[in-house]
């Protein structure tokens, strides 16, 4: 390899794939689709041992077949033979965490024991697609780029000539034809690295490639129609006595599935992992996943004559503009209102919003004789944390004291009640002081259950600050405490921005408009001198003083922003010399 | 019939049958009332097999069996590989029968047992079936005697241990004797390794320095799981031929090659468990005492740390074979060290410098070899965060953290946001650690007239104590 291309390619790497090839068959006698793949790396740090001495190749048992052809380890040093990775089968993991009782997503595990950096790992696997679940919609993805640098890389696809394939990203691939099969081939040379970064968005949203689909989304979204909707209600007796009890209001409806049906799957119907129970056995049985809840809201909604529809998503990167039935990983409903839309997210408890804040922005294809393409889940924004704090300065100045309370909206809402979910309620005042950076002889409470959106969460209680002062010259500086010290959030937040310099795009992590209003009594005889406050675009601290007490209040807003904006915003944030008073006895400074 | 056993079981409660058949435990598990939507079984599938005898949920609207989608075998992560998961739909709760067949070959002496009641449970009940009296250990638990052994406990029982082994020494020689057989295999690859180890006349501390390196960097550690599997020791030379192993079959390698090399070893099985009853789970930890002119501790298999330091040596206790109890595991004192060295500029920006030793060199090891945020720089920031710093983390220079016989040593440049000119207050950065000897130092650019914290000596600002950066005012 020449000098200079190796240098571009290994910066930053923690691997190398000297070769990056797939073959996809489309149509093949008896399948849908043969996939093959040969991955020739070479792993040049320790994280990149890590990352690939084991490889999962991940299948559902029910629909595809998984060859594994050639999995070796080719040692650097000698005096170390070849060897074959050893490799079991086995249920996902993280199933049974999940409450996902499906074993039919199964995985091959390859262990590559003793790797060691420089050796080479030579891996050809064949997945062989057996049957598509629900509607005979395919799609493959290849990505010429990778967190690691990749040396060369080709995809070919062979299809029938009479076949209609459709291709998106990648440019033009070069066509041949032969004995009725189309063959297209994409190849790419060196590509640069895409390693992770603090705030990165994910490497699949990122990368160079390509995707081949044989049908367009729109047409996807009307056939999945056919066999996913649930149609009406038709006069349940079911359906009418729980409208009855819960109301019809479409946020309190999607709350109560939320909360009220357990996330359970399980590998039932006709395409287990795919079909949606009918929704009165899943209200019958209290349980299921998201499609199951959101084919039983979509239900419940048009009972309640809303508009309401299925729609698919992926959650974990953006759908690309080409799709198949295997690239969706999340059901949630689309409901019409007028002219505009509005997607709710029955699945999960810990959002107020109609969608949890991963979900933002996604692509979502509307499972609906209408659909036309994607549409685009709503920002909701109103992302707000906001504090208020009445303290005193202890006489012997050694604390800062008083009523506090905070209250969150949107994304900083659920990310709480995601962590008090995750904390026995006997340690949530522990966990308050430490996210509000108080001393431990605070005593905060959440108020609130982070179970039920239909109610607000909020803290409150005393909270204490170490007093921060530093004296000289016959007068004391006294640090206010700031968004710095009281929004933790917010200042990890602050710290990972500041570490983004890199110029690639940066992903959201929790949106936020911090707003803190305070203010100080001090002891008796001591007079106050405040700071000039700061103003910069998308942040301010004013303070203020009036005989012995100070007021000062401070807003940053991390809800959006290119990332050097942002940088600008927090580093006035922790700065610390905007909120220094002065104190100093009787007459003034 | 169901309909008395519903009666009968008016409480949450748990109960588990213990039996050895031909060498085969027999453990039935009966559950009654769990509000829980699932309970799982984990169970090793070379070792055990896992049969439900019957299952349903129970509500206003009657007894009914739990379908058959209910139940399925799925991975777990951790601990057992495997676990068969039972689901109770709808709005009652769940009642339970399973019989779980261990085949491992650990109930020669009988069976044993190390039990938490389960938090929804208002009483258990545990029996077990074995001559003579167990030694058995269990806060909030009755024991009844009897042909069978019973064991009860009520809603504040804790955990729960027993077992018919005697004798720690004899405990010992039980679990151990794989390990001998496995360290004392012989092949050519093993003297190599010897040799390669011991080369350029490294002394024996050298050897084992290098010797840890190779391990943690070429053999995948496996976890321990059944103590079954953790105690059928394969021999060193087949370990060193699969480049994997578990923690007992590294430090049989470990010793085999260390034999080689002419360096005396013995192992020591370690536990941080203080339950005073045997029980081999709880021995899944193989430490080394090795004869290096003067004696020295090892853990063969310990990742990212220093070569000769023990992870949670605190409180750990180990069995040797030969003193006929578990004893404390004695530390060396002075190990641990750290030390910041910090160079403040006027216009903010700082370089620090830091050494460390034992347990702080494995503090930065663990923390920075495998950063979580993508970037070493992100990850020190992060770090300075908690000290109530945010500061802009430019570069880090750090040596191969994977390299166990050379120490840590970090450096890094960056910047606060506080000017440090005259007249002005910052709080200055630091690293937090739970160590009692961290040692900073902050040199600022102008002298110090008086600090919250630690001693200034011109433009020296020394602290010990804080764990929050100091705030000065220059």
């Amino acid at each position: 390899m020449h000098a200079a291309v190796a240098a571009f390619l290994l910066a930053s790497a923690d691997a190398v794939f000297l070769s990056h090839e797939a073959t996809v068959t489309l149509r093949p006698a008896g399948a849908v689709a043969v996939e093959e793949s040969r991955e020739v790396l070479v792993p040049l740090t320790a994280a990149g041992v890590a990352r690939y001495s084991t490889l999962s190749i991940p299948f559902n048992i029910l629909a595809e077949s998984v060859q594994v052809l050639e999995a070796e380890l080719r040692p650097l040093r000698p005096g170390r033979p070849d060897s074959d990775a050893s490799m079991i089968e086995r249920p996902v993991p993280g199933l049974a965490a999940a409450a996902r009782l499906e074993s039919n997503f199964r995985e091959y595990l390859l262990t590559f024991d003793g790797l060691e950096t420089g050796d080479t790992i030579v891996i050809s696997t064949r997945r062989t697609v057996l049957r598509l679940p629900l509607a005979d919609a395919f799609s493959y993805s290849f990505y010429f780029q990778a967190a690691d640098s990749v040396a060369s890389s080709r995809f070919t696809l062979g299809a029938p000539s009479g076949i209609e394939v459709h291709h998106s990203g990648w440019g033009e691939p070069a066509v041949t034809n032969s004995d009725g099969v189309t063959t297209r081939r994409w190849t790419c040379g060196p590509m640069s690295p895409l390693g992770r970064a603090p705030l990165g968005i994910p490497t699949e949203a990122e990368a160079s490639r390509v995707v081949v689909a044989d049908m367009l989304p729109r047409d996807v979204g009307r056939v999945l129609w056919e066999v996913l909707d649930p149609g009406g209600p038709d006069g349940s007796q079911l359906a009418a006595s729980l409208l009855d009890s819960v109301g019809t209001d479409p946020d309190t409806l999607r709350a109560w599935v939320a909360t009220r049906i357990a996330y359970l799957g399980s590998s039932i119907g006709t395409e287990p992992g795919y079909s949606p129970r009918p929704p009165e056995m899943t209200l019958r049985e209290r349980c299921g996943v998201c499609r199951d809840k959101s084919v039983l809201l979509v239900w419940l909604l048009r009972a309640a004559g809303r508009d309401a529809w299925l729609g698919l998503t992926r959650s974990t990167h953006p759908l690309d503009p080409l799709c198949g039935i295997r690239d969706f990983d999340h059901m949630v409903v689309i409901l019409r209102e007028g002219d505009g839309l509005a997607v709710l997210d029955p699945s999960t408890t810990s959002h107020t919003t109609r969608c949890g804040m991963g979900l933002r922005g996604l692509p979502v294809l509307p499972v609906a004789p209408w659909c036309e393409g994607y549409v685009t889940i709503p920002e909701e924004g109103g992302d707000t944390l906001s504090i208020g704090m009445r303290l005193a300065l202890a006489s012997d100045l050694s604390v800062l004291e008083g009523g506090f309370e905070a209250g969150m909206t949107g994304a900083v809402d659920e990310v709480w009640r995601n962590m008090l979910e995750r904390v026995p309620a006997d340690r949530w005042p522990e966990l308050c002081e430490a996210l509000f950076g108080a001393d431990p002889a605070s005593s905060l409470e959440v108020a609130g259950d982070p179970l039920d959106p239909l109610t607000e969460l909020s803290v409150g209680g005393r909270i204490v600050f170490r007093a921060e002062a530093a004296g000289g010259d016959g007068s004391l500086g006294l640090v206010l405490p700031g968004l710095l010290e009281a929004s933790v959030m917010g200042s990890r937040l602050s710290a990972l921005l500041l570490a983004r310099d890199d110029g690639r795009p940066a992903g959201p992590d929790t949106p936020m408009l911090e707003i803190l209003e305070a203010t100080l009594e001090l002891p008796a005889g001591l007079v106050p001198e405040a700071g000039p406050g700061r103003s910069v675009e998308g942040y301010s601290l004013a303070c203020s003083t009036e005989g012995g007490s100070v007021r000062w209040s401070e807003c940053c807003d991390l809800t959006s922003g290119s990332p050097a904006v942002l940088r600008e915003r927090v580093a006035a944030r922790c700065s610390i010399s905007g909120r220094l008073i002065i104190l100093s006895s009787g007459g003034g400074t | 019939m169901k309909e008395l056993l519903l009666a009968l079981a008016a409480v949450p409660r748990m109960s588990v049958d213990l039996s050895v058949s031909d060498g085969v435990l027999h453990r039935i598990i009966s559950i009654d009332e769990c509000p829980s939507r699932s309970f799982s079984i984990p169970f090793d599938p070379a070792f055990m097999a896992v049969e439900l005898d019957t299952a349903w949920t129970a509500g206003p609207g009657g007894a009914s069996p739990v379908p058959s989608w209910a139940v399925d075998t799925l991975s777990q992560v951790g601990g057992l590989p495997s676990a068969l998961v039972v689901a109770f739909p709808g709005a009652g709760s769940g009642f339970l029968r399973a019989e779980v067949l261990d085949s491992s070959g650990m109930w020669d002496h009988g069976p044993w047992f190390d039990f938490e009641k389960p938090g929804w449970a208002d009483s258990a009940l545990v029996t077990a079936r074995w001559d003579g009296e167990p030694a058995w250990r269990g806060r909030g638990w009755i024991r009844t005697g009897g042909r069978v052994t019973a064991f009860r406990g009520g809603p504040g029982a804790g955990r729960l241990a027993f077992s018919w082994f005697g004798d720690w020494d004899a405990f010992y020689e039980w679990l151990a004797e794989d390990f001998e057989a496995a360290s004392s295999a012989s092949s050519p690859g093993l003297w190599e390794a010897a040799i390669e180890a011991g080369a350029a006349g490294a002394d024996p501390r050298m050897v084992v320095a290098r010797l840890r390196t190779l391990v943690c960097n070429s053999f995948s550690i496996e976890q321990p799981g059944h103590p079954g599997a953790w105690f059928d020791v394969e021999p060193a030379d087949s370990v060193l031929m699969d480049r994997s192993g578990d923690g007992l079959e590294l430090a049989a390698l470990f010793s085999a090659v260390l034999g080689r090399a002419g360096i005396g070893s013995r192992m020591l099985l370690a536990s941080a468990d203080t339950i005073s009853v045997p029980i081999p789970s709880s021995w899944r930890r193989a430490l080394l005492r090795v004869d290096c002119g003067t004696e020295v501790l090892v853990d063969p298999s310990a990742c990212l740390v220093g070569a000769f330091f023990i992870p949670g040596a605190s409180g750990c206790r180990v069995l040797d074979g030969r003193s006929g109890r578990p004893l404390t595991l004695m530390v060396p004192e002075g190990a641990d060290f750290w030390r910041e060295d910090w160079r403040m500029g006027a216009d903010g920006s700082f370089a620090l410098d830091l050494s460390a030793g034992g347990a702080g060199d494995s503090i930065v090891r663990r923390r920075l070899a495998f950063p979580e945020t993508g970037s070493i720089e992100a990850a020190v920031a992060l770090w300075i965060r908690t000290c109530g710093v945010v500061a802009q983390v430019a570069r880090v220079e750090i040596p191969d953290l994977f390299d166990l016989a050379a120490p840590v040593r970090l450096r890094l440049e960056g910047r606060i946001f506080d000017s440090l000119a005259a007249g002005s207050a910052a709080r200055l950065p630091l690293l937090p650690v739970p160590l009692e000897a961290a040692e900073r130092t902050w040199t600022l650019p102008e002298p110090v007239r008086q600090s919250s914290l630690g001693a200034a000596e011109g433009r020296i600002l020394r602290d010990t104590s804080s764990v929050r950066g100091p705030l000065v005012r220059l």
